[in-house]
């Protein structure tokens, strides 16, 4: 079967940005499932969405789990995303009387960004407060990157962006432009 | 020894918050952005406002883009001598972000030449600049305009996509419709309150036309929705309408029936989409699937919807829909591969002859069969004026029902949706020009004209609009169309809107 292409297209991306101060990663390709509960079965659907992700239990608002097959962010009241770097070709089941999943792997473009200047990166455009007392390790959130609704979230490694797809090359352009200021000197 | 004063000075310097002249009564600013002086503060006080907030409302210290920065601490020392209290006592008013001064550059700095607005591509966005598309802006979409080939200007291209569709096949990214997965127990039930037509009886693996109007009756959008699944639909909508429909189903869903058992998400990223189109469609599509016996008239007839693969696995949905009137299939794939997808169509549709097409050609074929657009359902209009008003259920209620019906919106005169042609074939008008009785070409006129193109089909200039009375009320009559600004009076017929295959025959076959 053909592979898969990265909104990004032949974007460089390791080679030119690759040092202490940033590091801006694509991951691609990967899975992205969406659970949706119904109001009175939330816990039914967050035990299922836990089971999928491999993880003991699934989070609560603003929150992430880290599983074994995935990473289960709470995005919405009623709804978690299961996302994994394991791409996955087939949407799991959910009984409707549960839920609904919807398999939203090719509609965004994950960037992992790290780094001593990652969070300084990310504070030009997203209106956050990152610190690691205000935004630790599994926090979760919905925000705007120039006026696109985006997800972030953090794990050990660093922070994680889930940008649209079809807005994902321009504002991948806003970051590596803006990374560039912080390029470890050579000196 | 004296003895030092609280912070360990001796001498504390204490704080000059007004310089006073004896027998002189200076203006003295205390907020320079307003022009608040230290004798508003104090009138401010005379006049009973001793809260903070209230001395800050009534002055408008400290509402400037400095927030108060420069002069809330001097006016809350004034305020605070006024009412003969301290300073801490007297309270700090809220202030807005930023705490610390931000300059505009970081603001809206980045928002200039290239990075203005961001730029929202389709999955074919580099196949298309690949096969020669020139672009044009769909809002903030980049879609193919047309595709000229060997120093073609834009009128012949899209004459000949035209051609080429109508008399072979084509292929136009349709990528950026609209896009919204339905799904849940109360998903029918849903889509039959917003839509004038029904759903809740559309069989899995069948796709509708369907039209949502607003409260007030009149039409918000259309678009086709899919039935894939019992509690699975997939809804299409205008490109430009995606995000207000979005917000309207998900506004329907949390506050008019959060009984419903309902989620619709976006799905306009997740697939990539094209439209195969052209007396040839069944031919290419099939030679491109992995069984091709599956897109047979009898396997796929007229709105039927399949799941199948593309050659080499690729997963796909095919709905045999058509907005250009031909035989015709929309194929969406999983965004990643819609240049795969590409690819293997665009293999076969040249070896057959066929085109790329971009928006005029569209335009042109759709203009030519009457099928109306966001030009053409503009937000000022109903079912019945844009000649769709039979596709309005009798048997169950929908959003814009009632409405649609008081007497301002079903007057005989309202205009309604006709087609144009020039008089003398030979002769041009612009969109926009306004339909006017010939002697009487002053304000607004009887009607005006939503988009125009050369129609290969008919061989001659055409135009759709919509005219007081519509076709019946002016048929056989001659009519102005007035462009003052543009060009001279042109003189038209009012023909029905449907110019081409009115039968619909072409897109059955």
């Amino acid at each position: 079967m053909a592979e898969p292409l990265s909104a990004l297209g032949d974007h460089p991306v390791a080679p030119q940005l690759a040092n202490a101060m940033i590091t801006l990663n694509e991951v691609h390709p990967f899975s992205l499932i969406q659970i949706a509960a119904w109001p009175d079965t939330i816990a039914n659907a967050a035990t299922y969405g836990a089971k999928l992700a491999g993880s003991e239990q699934a989070p609560g608002a603003g929150q992430s789990t880290a599983g074994q097959r995935g990473t289960l962010l709470r995005i919405e009241p009623l709804k978690w995303w299961m996302i994994s770097d394991r791409p996955q070709a087939d949407c799991p089941d959910l009984s409707s009387d549960t839920g609904a999943t919807l398999n939203l792997s090719d509609a965004h473009t994950w960037i992992k960004i790290s780094g001593a200047k990652a969070e300084t990166l990310l504070n030009h455009f997203l209106p956050l407060d990152l610190r690691k007392g205000a935004f630790p390790i599994g926090s979760v959130a919905s925000t705007a990157f120039h006026h696109v609704g985006v997800k972030l979230w953090r794990d050990t490694a660093g922070y994680n962006l889930l940008i649209p797809r079809s807005f994902a090359r321009s504002l991948f352009e806003h970051l590596m432009e803006t990374a560039r200021q912080y390029r470890e000197s050579s000196d | 020894m004296e003895k030092a004063a609280a912070g360990g000075w001796i001498t504390p310097i204490k704080p000059l918050y007004e310089v006073r002249l004896t027998g002189a009564k200076p203006k003295a600013f205390v907020d320079p952005q307003h022009d608040v002086t230290s004798g508003d503060v104090r009138l401010a006080h005379q006049e009973g406002f001793v809260s903070v907030e209230h001395m800050k409302r009534y002055t408008t210290l400290g509402m400037a883009t400095d927030q108060g920065k420069m002069g809330n601490v001097i006016g809350l020392a004034l305020m605070a001598e006024a009412l003969g209290k301290d300073i801490p006592a007297v309270g700090t008013t809220r202030f807005r972000p930023p705490y610390t001064p931000v300059a505009i550059g970081a603001l809206a700095g980045r928002n200039t030449a290239g990075q203005f607005k961001p730029l929202r591509r389709t999955p074919l966005h580099d196949w298309n600049l690949n096969k020669g598309a020139t672009m044009t802006d769909a809002g903030l979409w980049h879609r193919p305009w047309y595709f000229a080939s060997s120093g073609e200007t834009i009128t012949e291209a899209y004459i000949r996509e035209a051609t080429t569709v109508r008399d072979t096949v084509g292929i136009c990214d349709v990528s950026s419709l609209g896009k919204i997965a339905v799904q849940g127990p109360d998903a029918a039930e849903f889509l039959n309150r917003i839509y004038v037509n029904g759903f809740s009886k559309l069989a899995v693996g069948k796709a509708r036309y369907g039209i949502m109007l607003r409260d007030d009756g009149m039409v918000l959008d259309d678009g086709t929705t899919w039935r894939l699944a019992e509690d699975d639909f997939l809804m299409t909508t205008t490109t430009t309408n995606a995000g207000g429909v979005m917000v309207w189903l998900e506004e329907l869903l949390q506050t008019r029936w959060p009984d419903l058992r309902v989620h619709v998400t976006s799905v306009s990223d997740q697939w990539a989409g094209v439209a195969v189109a052209g007396p040839k469609a069944r031919q290419v599509v099939s030679e491109c699937l992995e069984d091709s016996t599956l897109i047979s008239n009898h396997a796929l007839p007229f709105m039927g919807v399949t799941a199948t693969h593309l050659k080499g696995g690729i997963p796909c949905l095919i709905a045999r829909i058509s907005f250009s009137g031909e035989l015709a299939y929309e194929i969406y794939v999983a965004a990643g591969y819609g240049a795969p997808m590409m690819d293997l169509l665009w293999d076969k549709a040249e070896a057959a002859g066929g085109c790329l097409y971009g928006l005029e050609a569209l335009g042109t074929l759709r203009i030519e069969k009457g099928h109306v657009t966001g030009a053409e359902l503009d937000g000022r209009m109903t079912l019945d004026d844009a000649g769709l008003g039979k596709m309005a259920s009798t048997k169950k209620p929908f959003i814009g029902n009632v409405l649609r019906q008081r007497p301002e919106l079903i007057r005989e005169d309202r205009p309604q949706l006709v087609g144009v042609f020039p008089k003398d074939r030979s002769q041009t008008f612009n969109g926009g020009a306004l339909l006017c009785a010939p002697g009487d070409e002053t304000g607004f006129g009887a009607g005006w004209i939503t988009a125009v193109t050369h129609s290969p089909a008919l061989g001659h200039w055409i135009g759709i609009g919509y005219i007081s009375g519509g076709y019946q009320a002016w048929d056989g009559k001659s009519v102005t169309a007035t462009d003052p600004v543009r060009q001279d009076d042109v003189t038209v017929e009012i023909v029905p809107p449907h110019m081409f295959d009115a039968d619909g025959d072409r897109m059955h076959g």
